[in-house]
């Protein structure tokens, strides 16, 4: 039971002491009950029904308590955990003997108390509200239930950000910047394909049922904000409803994110997520992504409307821009993941002593400290498979039918992928996090910026340009995918031959990156092997 | 009976620094060891190894029979460790502080508040158990945090720098504490960067110098292989200090008036505390009436250049 959990306790004790909370406390009676008093009494005033009134002032107390849960409470957790790391208190409750997930759950509930009990001064106002509003339970139980999970998902979230981040300041921003990703990016890439990461938000089901009893004062179409406003969510061949769809997507978050938080809590030095776990959790992202984009894909009735297609995307563009997103957004989750999983030099360099001195030649490929290319390896397979039911299922779905361009030239989109993951290996083994930004910066970005410059210049596209954007490492999907336009002859000439420069030009990162990597093994091999002789 | 540490090839790195280069050592059941050297020497890493927050680079460690890098949980159990600076939860009141560890460790009821009791009254906070931690000194907060690392009876207790900030009759107490303890059957390890300061209650002691142990043994044993330190001793005298320091060179001991102060002479003697004593009983012997009596460079830095220059020789 949680509050028997001495972690919870601990925190009651400390940030919900009256004088340390009072103004909160407060602050949160006067903002709401001004909020309801004064949406309420006039409208009645007024002669406007009592029941559309309360009905009326549900919406701002929402926001009333989403701001309170979701953006002060993940605040708090955020900046709590950080503290008591930064504070080296964190390494007192390592120690203890409680059970990690009881550790996990006391700081969880524990940190964002004072917002829990926040959150409890404006419940006699819900209740105020739900009663005179005559709301049916069906419309706010499952807007709750989601609301609870996300909120348990958000903390989660900063509790992840302050046990990855070594600084105070760093924690702060690294959960604001989760929060501004998963509650208002990602879900933005549902209108591109990819719905299910509008279910990290509690808008859905806000949508499907508070909405529709809000009435007319809401004056807000679904619609304009949401591709589902209360509709079912297509996966593969089914259908599943919005709520249920939430809970899977927001738990699959959650599980990961214990995941995370609980390595870190065995040990502050380990990498936020183990191999095995990048693995599965590209493989889930790679289903979800494949199960949204479906309909599309087989040109179902239920198509998604993504880009503002109306769900019937045209052929020319669609065999160049489904499979461009799928492998823009996998590749973009293998970066990340890669990022957390794979050793940097120093932790590979450790593992290779550890190795030699256990008089192993090498260490098993799970290994936290072991070199990343079996990993990288399963991830890509992973990927072309997907890719490749992506292409045989649009041709099969007659979408190359008419098309001038060469199903064939798809082959590219593997090449390229695959190149830029083991690329990407390479460098993160090499030269660990910190350069490899300095590296994305110079080597990724500039060559980009340049393309830009040249083409402003010209006025139109021109050969060089494509020639300096090859540089680029990251332009070799693009590419290889834009071989594929068929409306466009000269614009698919144009990325051949920056395509050429960017399989070369990655070609030789990868050469040099992996000898370097044989060669630093081989060399730490022999400095351990004299070590030891030395020892002995 | 097995030992209750044993390290072995105990190697930390960071990056490519060596902090901790193959440490091995034995010690047993109720010994209150004493790790001294210099700062950067390596003893808060190797105390993070032992305390299980630390991934060493390589080797092997058992601690109450358990192997650190398989069972790290049944010694965290058996484990009280109190870090350097020893952190403290600052909102917390002193007692609430220690009910939460308490918790932590699995006490409950009268048995837990029996316990906070007896920890607080055996560093003497009692009285401040309604204070908040974040008012206090830092000598009480070191106290504080000594009471909650004894909490749960460990079998091994790892104190990094326990004394710093603590006042003459505060380093009494932890000293009788720590003996008590031990008297239990504990084991202790006990960090610092001054000599004297572990001699008086440790056992045994280990000088770890640029992460490696240079020498370890009884307290005796470790004092007499610094025989052969100089030391920079200062003399003060009632009177007479010109005829001290003709009395001195007659003896062949090179010493020198102080500028600064007129009945204080300076000089460099070879060998550790018991040389220094032969010297102060010789010039009483010689009726110089003696004031002041006190190494000034018998410190560890000094110490641990001769050893690490005894090192390089060898």
């Amino acid at each position: 039971m949680i509050w028997r959990n001495p972690i919870f306790i601990r925190f009651c004790r400390s940030e919900l002491r009256v004088k340390k909370a009072i103004f909160w406390y407060l602050l949160t009676f006067i903002v709401t009950i001004s909020t309801v008093a004064m949406m309420f009494t006039p409208q009645v005033i007024n002669g406007r029904d009592p029941v559309d009134a309360a009905r009326s002032i549900l919406l701002p107390l929402l926001i009333i308590q989403g701001v309170i849960l979701l953006f002060l409470g993940t605040g708090s957790v955020a900046s709590g955990i950080t503290r008591e790391k930064v504070d080296n208190v964190l390494n007192y409750q390592r120690l203890t003997p409680m059970r990690t997930r009881d550790k996990i759950l006391g700081y969880l509930f524990g940190l964002p108390v004072r917002q829990y009990v926040l959150f409890g001064i404006t419940l006699p106002f819900l209740l105020f509200i739900l009663i005179v509003g005559r709301v049916p339970p069906s419309a706010f139980v499952p807007y709750y239930l989601v609301f609870f999970s996300s909120t348990i998902l958000y903390h989660f979230t900063g509790l992840v950000a302050g046990m990855i981040s070594k600084r105070w300041r760093w924690s702060a921003r690294i959960s604001q910047g989760l929060i501004v990703l998963l509650y208002f990016i990602l879900p933005q890439l549902s209108h591109i394909g990819l719905v299910f990461l509008e279910f990290l938000t509690v808008r859905p089901v806000f949508m499907e049922y508070i909405l529709p009893i809000v009435g007319s004062s809401a004056e807000i179409e679904a619609s304009d904000l949401i591709i589902f406003a209360g509709e079912s969510v297509p996966f593969f061949n089914l259908h599943i409803s919005g709520t249920l769809f939430s809970f899977i997507i927001q738990s699959a978050l959650i599980v990961l994110f214990a995941a995370i938080i609980a390595r870190k809590w065995k040990s502050d030095s380990k990498q936020a997520i183990s191999k095995p776990m990048a693995a599965i959790t590209f493989t889930a992202f790679v289903v979800m992504s494949l199960g949204n984009i479906w309909p599309n894909l087989v040109r179902s009735e239920r198509a998604l409307d993504i880009f503002q297609s109306g769900g019937n995307l045209g052929s020319e563009l669609a065999v160049i821009v489904l499979p461009l997103i799928l492998a823009l957004s996998t590749t973009l989750l293998a970066f990340v993941l890669l990022t957390s999983a794979l050793p940097d030099p120093m932790q590979f360099r450790h593992g290779l002593i550890r190795a030699q001195r256990h008089l192993k030649n090498r260490l098993s490929p799970w290994e936290d400290a072991a070199g990343g290319y079996v990993v990288t390896g399963l991830i890509f397979l992973v990927q072309a498979t997907f890719l490749c039911v992506v292409y045989l299922t649009l041709f099969r779905s007659g979408y190359f039918d008419g098309l001038e361009s060469n199903p064939l030239l798809s082959v590219w989109m593997f090449v390229a992928t695959g190149l830029f993951l083991f690329y990407y290996q390479g460098l993160k083994e090499n030269f660990g996090s910190g350069q490899v930004a300095l590296f994305v910066l110079l080597t990724w970005t500039l060559p980009g910026l340049v393309a830009v410059f040249i083409i402003l210049v010209n006025q139109g596209p021109t050969t060089l340009a494509f020639l300096v954007a090859g540089l680029s490492p990251f332009t070799v999907i693009p590419f290889s995918s834009a071989l594929l336009n068929s409306f466009q002859p000269e614009e698919a000439a144009y990325a051949s031959q920056g395509l050429a420069v960017a399989v070369l030009t990655l070609l030789a990162m990868n050469i040099w990156l992996h000898l370097r990597l044989k060669k630093k093994r081989n060399q730490l091999t022999e400095e351990e092997l004299g070590r030891l002789s030395a020892d002995r | 009976m097995e030992p209750a540490i044993q390290i072995k090839d105990l190697r930390v790195d960071y990056g490519t620094f060596t902090a901790v280069s193959n440490l091995s050592l034995s010690i047993e059941r109720g010994e209150i060891y004493g790790l001294v050297g210099p700062n950067g020497a390596g003893k808060t890493s190797t105390l993070n190894v032992l305390a299980t927050l630390l991934i060493p680079t390589y080797g092997s460690v058992q601690m109450a029979g358990f192997d650190l890098d398989e069972e790290p949980d049944k010694i965290r159990a058996r484990l009280g460790y109190m870090p350097d600076l020893a952190p403290i939860i600052s909102n917390l009141k002193v007692w609430e502080f220690l009910d939460l560890f308490a918790n932590c460790y699995g006490l409950a009821g009268s048995t837990k508040s029996k316990r906070v009791d007896e920890c607080l009254e055996l560093v003497g906070m009692n009285e401040s158990r309604n204070t908040l931690c974040g008012t206090l000194s830092r000598g009480m907060t070191q106290r504080v945090v000594l009471a909650k690392t004894l909490l749960h009876k460990p079998d091994i207790l790892l104190l990094d720098e326990p004394a710093s900030g603590m006042d003459p009759l505060a380093r009494i107490d932890l000293k009788d504490a720590l003996q008590a303890v031990s008297s239990e059957g504990a084991t202790i390890i006990i960090s610092s960067h001054i000599l004297s300061e572990l001699s008086e209650m440790a056992t045994s002691v280990g000088i770890l110098h640029k992460g490696k142990l240079r020498e370890s043994g009884s307290v005796q044993q470790v004092l007499s292989s610094l025989e052969h330190v100089t030391t920079r001793l200062e003399v003060d005298l009632v009177k007479d200090r010109h005829e001290c320091l003709t009395w001195l060179h007659e003896k062949g001991i090179q010493a020198s008036a102080s500028d600064k102060h007129n009945r204080r002479i300076e000089l460099d003697i070879e060998g550790g505390p018991a040389a220094q004593a032969a010297l102060l009983k010789r010039l009483v012997e010689a009726n110089f009436v003696i004031n002041g009596f006190h190494p000034v460079r018998s410190n560890l830095e000094d110490l641990m250049r001769s050893i690490s220059n005894d090192g390089s020789e060898s």
